[in-house]
């Protein structure tokens, strides 16, 4: 690329110097040498910018991946505390300055420093006086570049505020739509809008204002530069000091020069985001997982038979005062325990306990005798099959939902897991039966379907134990009753039941009534009904919903 | 922010395709309607920015041909200096140009903002049952900022590109017709390569931006399904499908990778061709005297100036495909007519005494799925009333049909004997005065969630207000008092001080007919007395209505409302209810008893 204006040199050389110089054949030749030196010239940019392009992208491959594993390690009170928006930014956003950084910046800083030095060098032979003066304006515009950029870049930020400020605004007037309606305040609503927008077409003004001068002063100070030469060179050239062909170089190598040093600006600013993006990715790389195998683990225990035991159980969400006190409980294996209580009694810390999704003291939980914490992750969680409150189905078909857990499944296992769920019944509900999208989070379903399906996962490799975190709360009674007597059936297999309704704590062998982190009561539905304290009120407001309901 | 991005990403996948449409392109150049003037200034100062660039190389042949080569000293300078003019010129004009350019999208985003944002405050309610949030801020936001992309750097941008095309190919073709034919042999190379690059190019990052959202959706997943991932240890497996995703990602970057590693050095080359082409025939022709050196010097320059708009013109493609599926958008939520709004001849109430009264009305969000059930039920000037019933019973449908936040079909709803459809929104929603259950405060300050920016209410009134509801102690222990801020969702106040707050900006607005959602949730003792003692001064005065969850306030008031599956069940005060043992009793058994105090 760089050999490209010597040759026009030659040219203009042999062209001046008289037509006896010059033959047709020797222009073509020159012709044809321009074109050869800049295809071996281009081969070579090719393989350069494959190599490191291709570079870039594998390393951020990696990281993704790396990314992603890491967060399978950590555990639920790390996701409570981080937002999803802010993790998902920077696997997306920060990943992408990553490999921007690896990629262009290097390909630009090699292009530059080779570029300049041999220009340079270049440049000097022909006329150093003539070199000196012509690049006068280019460390100007390096250093133009950069303050202008860094001050696009603080006006960016400003901006951004402007934006969000306007993008509150309107999710604010969305949202609160009903308050603008019943005060009328849409007018109002409406001017504050538009102030909103004059502000921020105002903070435009400032960036647009530098960016207008950003580019135009690429062509003004190289210009500049190129005047300098055609004066002064046109004066060597004249004086004899140069050659013309030296002139029409220079001016050549000149204009190759704008590229670089513009870039140069462009990636000081790049560095900067890119380095802090790594900053942001490693913070979370290096944040330690708190639930995993630790120290003391028995590997050998590969299967579990279901006696959980509560000693002095005390938990705490961190930093905040206990949730659970002093909770002591035995359940027998293959035996069903209920658990009712109020909204924030602590039921459903109490059963995530068990397969670890938040940490339990060490010596509080045990299974089999054995503390949970000295029991293989994936054995722990393998024996146990867990309806969560909330529970979370993939945006994937049915049959993959139900199958989930289970690495091969076939239809008739499917199909059994959905009888015993009660989903195959109303399978003709959904649109592709089996093969039914269920859409973003199980949107396309029905509470009482989705609340199904998520049963048909937990038992569709039978567990030892199995966990219904008010799993039936949108399934009526009647068929409730159906998917319990199957579960019933599923053989020897600990349930846990956290419900509201007496109806389905009914039949537990122990009902647990759980008040404010402590267990208040303990017994059979009988033995409760006739304590006559919080689980006798419960059952009686129960008879009395029932009564208004079937009015 | 990523919420339903799945969704998002889908439907923009969908858009893409058309690049130009007749109807479309005709409303969106109308918006250009307002800014006659700047366009006008706009394509002059391009006009003459373009013809600018295109003198320089001409200068600089004048100057080899005319000064250096004859070694003509005399004139030299005022070359120079003309180039030196030209140069400042051109800098100040596409400085201006730009600017003008520039601002001229922002204004014109903000009037497509503004149109979008006062077109949603007149849509009806159950259009926001339909559109979520997100959605509709993309509207409003997104699809804006795209459009702007096609007034920046779209149309105008097209017209420049042209001209410099059409001036330097004259310029090139005046100097010397036969070098400039020779050359233009590299357009359709150039004009070839780009058009395939393009195509390439935009599968490639097609692909890339699938595949990225698919990446971008099962990592949000993930997140957010990380504990059922983690309960079926399914760690291996879903990292394998991650990894997958990941991979595809990786191929299709590589792609993209591929053809810009091609295609920049392929440009670099073919600028050579030119280079080799004018020398080996400007070359010749010097040498049989029909050129001179000036215009080889500057056909060399022309020559390089000329491939730059053709391959920003090329670019052009996405910025007209994005705007046309945007406009679409945004055109369709524009077109989208409100059906609530005022009658043609509003009747002006004459009385306030603010009776209310259903007469036989029945009402379905979704056709035949009736909420209500043939309600009628007549409430006195000044009465308090409050509406029990068990969830779905049709409670707060009353009051959404009440403020007109929704048609009724049959029956009719009447304010003092007056149709409610007959009157004109603005004064209906005036008089009646509403406290929602989940109580939303907007960014601001106390005051200003107090007077709702309504600057008719004095600061004294928003004192006397809050004064009036026990709010005013609980502010004057703020840091700026009635100027302290309110974050989003009124997070730092407790829920019990939100009520509060609700119940003085209903109080300052101090309407005819107070409607009171009541909040379930519990509040501390204290609090619960506060709220009470406010409540029996805010409904004071005027009709109340009030969706009870509060025994004191089912004590309170004159006559209780019972719904059941649409109707209303019972009717009569308290006790006399109570003495009935029906529905209400049963009620309040199992809702109200327990309540202490």
């Amino acid at each position: 690329m760089l050999i490209g204006p010597m040759i026009l040199k030659y040219v203009v050389d042999d062209l001046n110097q008289g037509r006896d110089q010059i033959t047709r054949e020797k222009v073509l030749l020159y012709a044809l040498l321009i074109l050869g030196v800049a295809l071996v010239g281009g081969v070579f940019r090719f393989g350069q910018r494959r190599l490191i392009g291709g570079v870039a992208r594998r390393i951020e491959y990696e990281l993704r991946g790396d990314f992603f594993k890491h967060l399978q390690k950590m555990q639920k009170s790390y996701f409570d505390q981080m937002d999803t928006g802010d993790l998902m930014s920077r696997a997306t956003n920060d990943l992408d300055a990553v490999h921007r950084l690896l990629g262009f910046a290097i390909i630009f800083i090699a292009d530059a420093t080779v570029f300049f030095g041999f220009a340079l060098v270049i440049m000097l032979r022909i006329d150093v006086t003539l070199t000196m003066l012509a690049l006068i304006p280019y460390p100007i515009l390096a250093v133009l570049v950069q303050l202008i950029s860094k001050n696009l870049h603080n006006n960016f930020e400003r901006i951004q505020e402007g934006f969000s400020k306007m993008n509150t605004k309107v999710q604010e007037n969305l949202s609160g739509v009903r308050v603008v309606r019943a005060y009328t305040l849409e007018q109002s609503e409406i001017e504050e809008f538009d102030r909103q927008n004059l502000n921020f077409v105002s903070l435009n003004q400032v960036f647009i204002r530098l960016e207008a001068i950003f580019f135009p002063i690429f062509r003004l100070l190289p210009g500049i530069g190129a005047i300098v030469l055609l004066w002064l060179g046109g004066l060597h050239v004249m004086q004899g000091k140069i050659m013309l062909g030296d002139f029409v170089a220079f001016n050549a190598y000149l204009s190759m020069l704008i590229r670089p040093v513009i870039m140069l600006g462009f990636i000081v600013n790049r560095f900067a985001q890119g380095t802090a993006s790594i900053d942001r990715i490693n913070l979370i790389l290096n944040h330690k997982p708190e639930i995993c195998d630790e120290e003391g683990v028995d590997e050998k225990i590969t299967e579990l038979n279901g006696e959980i035991e509560f000693r002095h159980l005390t938990f705490a969400y961190s930093n905040s005062s206990p949730v659970l006190k002093d909770i002591n409980l035995k359940i027998d294996s293959g035996s069903t325990v209920a658990i009712v209580g109020a909204t924030g009694a602590g039921k459903t810390t109490l059963v995530d306990l068990i397969p670890r999704i938040y940490q339990p003291e060490r010596g509080s939980v045990f299974i089999d005798g054995i503390d949970t914490r000295n029991i293989p992750l994936k054995t722990l969680r393998a024996s146990i099959g867990m309806v969560q409150q909330e529970s979370f189905l993939f945006s994937d078909l049915l049959k993959n939902n139900i199958a989930y857990g289970a690495d091969s499944a076939t239809e008739t296992e499917i199909e059994v897991a959905a009888r015993n769920a009660g989903l195959l019944s109303q399978i003709d509900e959904f649109p592709n039966q089996f093969d039914t999208h269920v859409g973003e989070r199980g949107k396309t379903l029905s509470g009482g379907q989705r609340q199904r399906t998520a049963i048909a996962r937990a038992i569709m490799s039978p567990p030892k134990i199995l966990i219904l975190d008010d799993a039936f709360a949108s399934v009526d009674t009647h068929t409730e009753d159906t998917i319990l007597g199957r579960l019933k059936q599923l053989g020897n297999c600990t349930t846990i039941l956290i419900s509201h309704r007496i109806s389905t704590v009914k039949a537990a062998d122990q009902i647990v009534v759980l008040h404010d982190g402590r267990i208040v009561e303990v017994g059979t539905h009988q033995d409760l009904v006739s304590q006559n304290g919080i689980y006798a009120n419960i059952h009686q407001k129960q008879l009395l919903k029932e009564e208004i309901e079937s009015l | 922010m990523f919420g339903g991005s799945l969704h998002e990403y889908s439907e923009e996948e969908e858009d893409l395709g058309k690049i130009y449409d007749n109807v479309l392109m005709r409303r969106l150049i109308a918006y250009l309607r307002p800014y006659v003037f700047e366009v006008t200034l706009i394509v002059l100062l391009t006009l003459i920015s373009t013809a600018i660039r295109l003198v320089s190389p001409y200068l600089t042949k004048i100057a080899i041909d005319d000064y250096i080569v004859p070694k003509q000293l005399e004139g030299f300078r005022v070359i120079a200096f003309y180039l030196l003019f030209l140069l400042a010129v051109e800098f100040l004009f596409s400085y201006l140009e730009t600017y003008r350019l520039q601002m001229m999208g922002q204004r014109i985003m903000r009037d497509f903002r503004m149109q979008i944002f006062t077109h949603l405050q007149r849509v009806d309610m159950n259009f926001f049952d339909q559109n979520p949030v997100g959605r509709l801020m993309t509207r409003v936001m997104g699809d804006v900022s795209a459009l702007n992309e096609l007034y920046t750097h779209g149309i105008i941008t097209i017209v420049a590109n042209l001209l410099s095309i059409g001036g330097i190919m004259f310029m090139m073709l005046w100097i010397n017709w036969q070098l400039a034919l020779v050359t233009f042999v590299v357009l359709p190379i150039i004009l070839v390569m780009t058009t395939v690059y393009q195509i390439y190019s935009r599968r490639a990052f097609r692909d890339q931006r699938k595949f990225r959202a698919q990446i971008n959706a099962f990592l949000q997943e993930s997140i957010v399904g990380m504990t059922t991932m983690q309960l079926f240890t399914r760690e291996h497996r879903s990292f394998e499908k991650f990894g997958e995703h990941n991979l595809k990602y990786l191929n299709s970057s590589i792609r993209s990778v591929f053809y810009f590693s091609v295609f920049f050095p392929m440009i670099e080359i073919t600028g050579s061709l030119a280079t080799a082409v004018i020398i080996w025939y400007g070359g010749g022709q010097i040498i049989q005297n029909t050129l001179s050196f000036g215009a080889l010097v500057a056909f060399l320059q022309y020559a390089q100036r000329l491939f730059w708009p053709i391959r920003e013109l090329s670019e052009k493609y996405t910025i007209f495909q994005r705007a046309m599926a945007s406009s679409e958008r945004v055109f369709d939520l524009l077109d989208t007519q409100p059906i609530i709004k005022d009658s043609a001849y509003p009747k002006q109430l004459q009385t306030v005494n603010s009776s209310i009264e259903f007469q036989n009305v029945s009402f379905a969000y979704r056709e035949d799925d009736y909420v209500l059930n043939d309600v009628s039920f007549r409430i006195e000037p000044g009465e308090k009333v409050a509406i029990v019933g068990a969830t779905g019973s049709g409670k707060t449908t009353l009051i959404n049909l009440l403020c007109r936040f929704y048609d009724i079909e049959k029956g009719q709803i009447l304010i003092d004997g007056l149709d409610i459809q007959q009157m004109k929104l603005d004064s209906l929603r005036k008089r009646i005065g509403i406290v929602q259950q989940d109580i939303f405060l907007f960014t601001g300050t106390i005051e200003s969630n107090i007077n709702l920016s309504n600057t008719s209410i004095q600061p004294d009134q928003v004192v006397a207000a809050s004064k009036e509801v026990y709010l005013d102690p609980f502010v004057q222990n703020m840091p700026n008092g009635y100027g302290s801020e309110v974050k989003e969702g009124g997070s730092g106040l407790s829920v019990g001080q939100k009520q509060l707050v609700a119940f003085a900006r209903a109080l300052a607005f101090d309407p005819d007919i107070l409607i009171l959602d009541e909040a379930t949730s519990s509040v501390d003792t204290e609090t619960e007395y506060l709220i009470q003692d406010a409540l029996s001064r805010l409904m004071s005065n005027r009709t109340f209505i009030a969706i009870a969850h509060r025994l004191s306030t089912i004590q309170n008031v004159d006559k209780i409302l019972v719904m059941h599956r649409g109707r209303v069940h019972e009717m009569g005060s308290h006790n006399q209810l109570l003495q009935k043992r029906g529905l209400y009793y049963r009620l309040y058994q199992l809702q109200y008893k327990d309540q202490k105090i």
